[in-house]
């Protein structure tokens, strides 16, 4: 199989990106992952293993990788209606639904 | 009150005279018989029925005009060929008559045949005169008469009061059969002239109507008409006619004639043909023994049992005919070089026959798409497909990615399903590359239909190519992010975005 084994972690495979180049690890071609391996391109698009060189800095990044995603409108409509949550939260909750300021984080489970 | 017996007594004379009457009356009237003759021989006498046989001979009554018709089939009818006898020819003969002379009664041959009969011979005449040459008078006032051609007949000299000439003019009628004769005549005035004889039988008398006359005032004058029957002239041999001419108020005797002799053509009955006519140009053949048409009429040439009758009505050799090639069951035959016959065996089971591309000459093949449209796809029901790529990079290289073989067809591609990508507004590309080349976009960067940013949506595209060449076909689905910051996500069934993907070929069938 192609790419590395995620071992079913969540991957944000964005935030993985950029975690590698935080890291010092630029890849350059992009990052792909269907059926739990993450993997690059080759120059013709298909998807190709890291470089072996890459591999192990590429499976240290992934595992200290903790997916996080956009809370969804559920989620917030969830906190919206709850009695404790104060007038000031839910105009930021109105705010960040509409697209007015980065909607927060959540883990990817 | 008339006496009974008086009345019974004038019956019985009555009775009485009438038989008497009868018989006298019967015993008057001859016998009505006939004689028939075969071309001039007797064969049958003192009958009094003819009876006409032959199942094309038609006996019928005409009561109206007290006669019976007769129609022979194949009798001449009428034609066109017409004998023209005039007083302007050449053998009339004509002898003048003197009134109160020595001279002034027709003569009589030694033989005691009158001057009108065919056999009548011209020697010197009783009366002393001899016979001449009749003279045609060149200069008489009247114009051409009865028709353009004829002229009018003088007497020699001037005979005087009563004066009378006897014209006698043998000649020869043509061989055939004649079916109508007419005699126009003319001849001196009142009291008329004599009789006019046609083989020695009299046909009526000469004269023109009371007060005409040739004369400057009546150059046309009047002429009598009269029909001859075909049966007194005789065909191929001389006839004669013969006129008496009685002298007009000025002296003269004057006659002009034209006797018109037409004949008939024979076999012109279109319901028969004659035996001359058998095996003749424009007749008809006679069959043989056998009741066939002899091979002769057919054609020119050889007839046996190895010429055939052509067209063009020879008898020629037939043709050799093709040697059969063909050794074993379902051979066919095909041209070699020129035609030539050859032996094809045939196929294998599903076979066509087309022509090779390579030999371009018939030959058995396996059909390369046609009966069977290729199709193939596939459908992700678990993980999504996610990429940070900014250019154009595969979906899924091994399920994905497809290699059909078609015809000469077009193919429809598409796929369904949703895709997003996490940057928040501008969206990713799809594309579907076909034998390695994009149609949507040439450019990596963009493609066939856009993806949605910052939420999922539906992504599903369908279109069809055009046609493609007969032969292998590769289709391969790519994508793309707008930054490696974000993700494209195609759902996959179990994935974060739920749902599923499919992305499928299909050939058309044209």
């Amino acid at each position: 199989m192609t790419g590395i084994s995620t071992a079913g972690k969540p991957v944000n495979l964005g935030q993985l990106q950029q975690e590698l180049s935080a890291g010092g690890l630029n890849i350059p071609a992009g990052l792909g992952m269907h059926d739990e391996f993450v993997y690059t391109y080759d120059g013709d698009g298909e998807a190709a293993d890291f470089a072996v060189a890459d591999q192990l800095k590429v499976q240290e990044v992934l595992g200290a990788h903790a997916a996080m995603r956009d809370k969804t409108d559920e989620e917030y409509a969830v906190e919206f209606n709850d009695a404790n949550t104060s007038p000031q939260r839910k105009q930021e909750i109105r705010d960040q639904m509409n697209g007015l300021v980065p909607r927060e984080q959540v883990p990817m489970t | 009150m008339a006496d009974p017996k008086a009345i019974q007594f004038l019956e019985g004379i009555y009775s009485r005279v009438d038989k008497q009457v009868r018989e006298i009356v019967s015993s008057m009237l001859p016998g009505v018989n006939f004689a028939a003759q075969d071309d001039g021989t007797v064969i049958a006498n003192d009958h009094r029925i003819l009876n006409f046989q032959g199942p094309g001979v038609n006996v019928s009554d005409d009561p109206g005009l007290r006669r019976a018709n007769i129609f022979v089939p194949g009798s001449p009818v009428d034609s066109t060929a017409t004998t023209v006898v005039t007083n302007t020819g050449v053998g009339m003969r004509g002898l003048d008559l003197r009134s109160g002379g020595s001279n002034a009664s027709p003569p009589i041959d030694g033989s005691g045949r009158q001057w009108w009969h065919p056999s009548y011979v011209e020697t010197t005449a009783s009366n002393g005169n001899t016979w001449g040459n009749v003279v045609i008078n060149p200069f008489d006032p009247g114009t051409l008469h009865p028709i353009s051609g004829s002229r009018i007949i003088e007497a020699k000299t001037n005979p005087g009061a009563l004066a009378r000439e006897l014209i006698r003019h043998p000649f020869s009628l043509p061989s055939g059969t004649i079916t109508s004769a007419q005699l126009q005549i003319a001849s001196g005035p009142p009291p008329g002239s004599g009789d006019i004889y046609l083989n020695g039988t009299s046909i009526g008398r000469g004269g023109t109507t009371p007060g005409s006359s040739w004369d400057a005032a009546h150059p046309t004058a009047p002429y009598l008409t009269y029909s001859i029957s075909p049966s007194l002239l005789l065909p191929g041999a001389t006839n004669t006619l013969a006129t008496d001419v009685i002298g007009d108020a000025d002296l003269n005797c004057e006659c002009t004639y034209v006797l018109s002799v037409n004949y008939g053509t024979a076999g012109a009955d279109s319901r028969y043909q004659l035996l001359s006519e058998k095996n003749q140009a424009n007749g008809y053949a006679g069959l043989d023994a056998g009741t066939r048409v002899p091979t002769a009429r057919l054609g020119s040439g050889t007839a046996d049992n190895t010429t055939f009758l052509r067209g063009d009505q020879t008898w020629a050799a037939g043709g050799s005919g093709m040697s059969n090639p063909m050794t074993t069951q379902d051979d066919i035959i095909v041209g070699g070089a020129s035609g030539t016959p050859g032996r094809l065996a045939k196929g294998s089971d599903s076979q066509v026959l087309t022509i090779d591309p390579s030999s371009h000459h018939v030959a058995w093949a396996t059909p390369s798409g046609g009966g069977t449209l290729a199709s193939a796809s596939y459908k992700r029901t678990s993980g999504d497909y996610s990429t940070t790529s900014t250019t154009m990079v595969a979906v899924d290289s091994t399920n994905m990615n497809f290699t059909i073989t078609t015809g000469a067809h077009r193919v429809m591609v598409g796929f369904a399903g949703d895709a997003f990508n996490t940057g928040s507004s501008t969206g990713a590309w799809l594309d579907v590359k076909v034998d390695g080349t994009f149609f949507g976009s040439a450019s990596a960067s963009f493609g066939l239909i856009r993806v949605r940013g910052g939420d999922s949506g539906n992504a599903s595209f369908v279109f069809i190519t055009p046609a493609l060449s007969a032969g292998s076909h590769t289709f391969q689905l790519y994508f793309n992010s707008t930054s490696v910051s974000f993700t494209t996500n195609l759902s996959g069934g179990g994935g974060t975005m739920g749902g599923y993907s499919e992305f499928w070929v299909m050939e058309l069938a044209s």
